[in-house]
């Protein structure tokens, strides 16, 4: 179901969708400037008629190689703002969410996360205060955990808990939510971003990530279609980012939340902890912002 | 350069590298073409429609002003009108069975390389005893792999370009020559112009070494480690052409 925007935001959609009803045959764009493919994915136009790709089919069916890709000047970038911003409204329960209700480690992980990020994450005073922006306007459930309280004790994970009886297989799930508990922590040791990159390394190559690997991380197996899992790879993603600077783990997040916005509406909420997904495409958001400053693209809102 | 042939696709890259290396006089003792023998552009090469119109920006200054060539001058055209010796390949695919004996039959030890984008050279190639001369669009070790000039815009606001022997794993056979750029005037451009202009530029300079001095010297011999990088995704690739960095 649609949840409507903020006043604002709803408005200028409106308008949009106005404009853009002139040139197109479906109904559904007078409501708004997004809406559900046949596939289920999320499709939606900016001012300029241009649909974000990169999430309009499912990406699990149809992996994107993202090769040779066009120049689209400022649109691309409205586009990538809209699609973001439509998962990341979508995704928001329309009661008030109570997130200590949400159960054991995901809890641990959201609060985790948002703690990370409300101190800045390693990348300074002006993320975190381009993300407190956006939770505030979007995610306020959010910010009724008191900064930096975690709601739980949280029991860290060793990177190598997740061997099997056997010891000859690694489990993504586990593997990656200690990544990213330890990075959240700023904890993370070079061992940590060798198993980031070793998963990037597979993502990148597959666009797939399974649910279990051998040992020497090769040969996945036991599936592909969680979408807890790119949602935790997403999360480990952006926390690098945010330390290091470096763009290569930009990148794949880029390509992991596409992903994770081509699934269906239903598909996130069975998989993924209430506001999960909405946390991070907020963060990368937040990303994408400083990163456009930097680099003097204009200013993005 | 008696002992340096070319094994090349008619790509924008390698139209730079030819245009500089006659600016140059650097004629290779002959050139293998792989002619695209399919009904469509290869990766890598340029339509007509990309580059028509083309022009130097107005505002281009220092090294970017030098570093100008023609996108739209065929390979054949070129090489016809400079009276340089070329053969077509056996097949387009430089790992064809027909391509390789080809190679070895030739007496030169060392291959400029310039194919269609995305191929990586095979065994029957890499266990040869050849040097295969490629010019990589990045400054190494620090920008391995794809696309990984536009990673550099982002994060060092500079191009660079290396030349080295290909060796089994990506990007890290011994350096030759490694240069950086300032960012290019029109960085909608970057793909087809000003990454192919950087290449060329490394690779003329290397060759004129070589002529000089007859042998190889290494600026990097060890290039281990940096860090490998994979397609840049859209939204990054337009905040790099965007960007004022």
């Amino acid at each position: 179901m649609q949840r409507p925007g903020a006043g604002f935001e709803q408005n200028v959609l409106r308008a949009k969708a106005r404009t853009l009803q002139r040139h197109s045959a479906e109904p559904e764009y007078r409501q708004a400037g997004w809406w559900r493919s046949g596939s289920g994915a999320i499709c939606s136009f900016n001012r300029l008629g241009m649909d974000y790709i990169y999430s309009d089919t499912n990406r699990l069916d149809a992996p994107h190689s993202y090769m040779y890709s066009e120049y689209q000047g400022h649109a691309l970038i409205e586009a990538y703002l809209e699609n973001r911003f439509a998962v990341l409204r979508e995704q928001v329960p329309e009661e008030t969410v109570n997130v200590r209700s949400t159960e054991g480690r995901d809890r641990d992980i959201i609060a985790s996360v948002l703690a990370a990020l409300l101190n800045g994450a390693g990348a300074g005073k002006e993320y975190a205060r381009s993300i407190r922006k956006i939770l505030r306007k979007e995610l306020p459930d959010l910010l009724n955990i008191p900064d930096g309280e975690p709601l739980s004790t949280t029991e860290e994970l060793s990177l190598h808990d997740s061997a099997d009886d056997a010891g000859d297989a690694v489990d993504t799930g586990q593997t990656l939510t200690a990544a990213v508990m330890r990075l959240a922590a700023q904890d993370g040791d070079t061992g940590t971003a060798d198993l980031l990159d070793a998963f990037l390394h597979h993502f990148e190559v597959s666009k797939k990530l399974y649910h279990r690997y051998d040992a020497d991380l090769r040969g996945g197996r036991e599936g592909f279609r969680d979408a807890r899992l790119y949602w935790l790879l997403g999360l480990a993603l952006c926390l690098y980012l945010l330390r290091t600077g470096r763009m290569k783990y930009a990148s794949t997040l880029l390509k992991c939340t596409d992903l994770l916005c081509s699934l269906p509406a239903g598909k996130l909420r069975e998989e993924l902890p209430v506001l999960g997904l909405s946390l991070l495409l907020a963060a990368e958001i937040a990303c994408m912002q400083k990163l456009a400053e930097e680099q003097g693209v204009y200013a993005v809102e | 350069m008696n002992d340096v042939a070319m094994i090349a696709a008619d790509t924008s890259r390698t139209r730079a590298y030819l245009q500089f290396m006659v600016r140059h006089d650097l004629e290779p003792s002959c050139l293998i073409l792989l002619e695209n023998t399919s009904d469509t552009l290869q990766p890598g090469q340029v339509s007509e429609e990309q580059v028509k119109g083309y022009r130097q920006h107005e505002g281009t200054t220092g090294i970017w002003k030098e570093l100008i060539f023609n996108p739209s001058l065929s390979v054949t055209t070129l090489l016809d009108r400079e009276g340089w010796d070329y053969e077509p390949a056996r097949d387009m695919d430089i790992n064809d069975e027909g391509v390789v004996e080809q190679i070895m039959e030739r007496p030169e030890a060392t291959f400029i390389y310039s194919g269609y984008g995305g191929v990586i050279l095979g065994k029957g190639l890499m266990e040869s005893d050849r040097n295969f001369l490629h010019v990589h669009g990045g400054y190494l070790p620090d920008f391995k792999g794809s696309t990984t000039n536009y990673y550099s815009l982002l994060e060092e606001g500079s191009l660079g370009a290396s030349a080295i022997f290909l060796t089994d794993e990506i990007d890290s056979g011994p350096i030759i020559r490694r240069r950086t750029f300032p960012p290019p005037p029109d960085r909608s451009h970057m793909d087809h112009i000003y990454d192919s202009a950087a290449r060329a530029a490394v690779l003329v300079e290397t060759l004129r070494e070589y002529a000089e001095k007859g042998r190889w010297d290494f600026e990097v011999e060890n290039n281990e480690g940096g860090s490998t990088h994979y397609i840049i995704h859209p939204l990054l690739k337009h905040m790099a052409i965007l960007g004022e960095r």
